[in-house]
């Protein structure tokens, strides 16, 4: 589609979504990163990697939702996301015995 | 739902937006399960935090901040392009390139630390100590970081034919597209970044 100087414009279709406010989504992120190299200084391994992997999900979480415009998607993309999430959550108890020592402990 | 979403409950996804959203679904297979199989053997090796130790958190928080600046720029280009301002998507586009070639240069600063330290791809003076499962930690960190940085290439190549057709004004719906594939990027270090460089 071409507008009246011959400058082929996005399809208004996909466009459908809205657009949050960019540079306030931009700076989160920057004080979530901040915020995950503090806990990782601050607290023991164990407890850091928790709180890191937590502050990672929600980063990965808003660059989704706004960068991506995932809130604005239809069902279909949902569908598509939750379908992925599954997949991961069957490959990481499909594998979790054949890594960890557990069940070998166990069989001890 | 969102105030946008309810006028389109179901409504088919344009072509473009949904191969893109497929790409991106491959990928976080890909780099998930990988993510998955490191955190297993984390916790079944805990003194892989010894050679964690060896990872340079200064250059992987500067990396963070690269792609995160360049996620940035790439919405505004996109909000340019919404808006057919095509200097403002060459100037905002062209940032998130420099970005990638930023990332790739700290990415390569590293790399060569490492090898220069003996910290290879299943790394031989490890194994010459005996410490195999120390190995092991730096043949995970050398495929997830080597394919993420595969990734940062295409972007860029994928960048940059987008911005020379935006540049004359051609197929600006593609600036969009480019920018989804730069965000799955973007969300693929968020993880590794943590994972490799913090948790020590």
């Amino acid at each position: 589609m071409e507008d009246k100087i011959g400058i082929e414009i996005p399809d208004p279709q996909t466009d459908y979504h809205g657009h949050p406010k960019y540079g306030r989504v931009f700076l989160r992120l920057l004080l979530l990163a901040a915020t995950s190299i503090v806990c990782g200084l601050l607290f023991p391994p164990a407890v850091s990697i928790s709180i890191i992997f937590l502050i990672a999900v929600i980063q990965a979480g808003l660059v989704l939702r706004n960068f991506m415009h995932m809130k604005y998607e239809p069902l279909l993309i949902w569908i598509i996301s939750i379908s992925i999430l599954f997949t991961l959550f069957m490959l990481f108890y499909g594998v979790y015995t054949d890594i960890t020592p557990v069940v070998r402990e166990i069989a001890k | 739902m969102s105030q946008y979403s309810q006028f389109i409950p179901l409504k088919s996804v344009p072509q473009g937006r949904l191969a893109i959203w497929l790409l991106i679904a491959g990928e976080f297979v890909i780099f998930g399960g990988l993510i998955i199989c490191y955190l297993l053997y984390r916790m079944r090796y805990p003194e892989w935090a010894e050679q964690t130790k060896h990872t340079n958190t200064f250059l992987g928080a500067l990396n963070m901040l690269v792609l995160l600046t360049g996620s940035y720029t790439g919405v505004r280009a996109h909000a340019a392009a919404l808006n057919k301002q095509l200097n403002k998507i060459v100037l905002w586009m062209s940032i998130s390139i420099i970005c990638g070639f930023l990332f790739l240069i700290n990415k390569s600063l590293e790399y060569a630390h490492e090898i220069s330290n003996g910290l290879t791809f299943n790394s031989q003076k490890l194994q010459d100590a005996g410490d195999s499962v120390g190995s092991l930690f730096w043949s995970f960190y050398y495929i997830m970081t080597g394919l993420h940085a595969t990734h940062v290439i295409v972007g860029i190549i994928v960048f940059t034919v987008i911005l020379n057709q935006a540049r004359k004004g051609k197929n600006l719906h593609r600036v969009e597209l480019g920018v989804m594939y730069w965000h799955m990027v973007d969300i693929i270090w968020i993880f590794l970044f943590p994972l490799l460089y913090i948790a020590k």
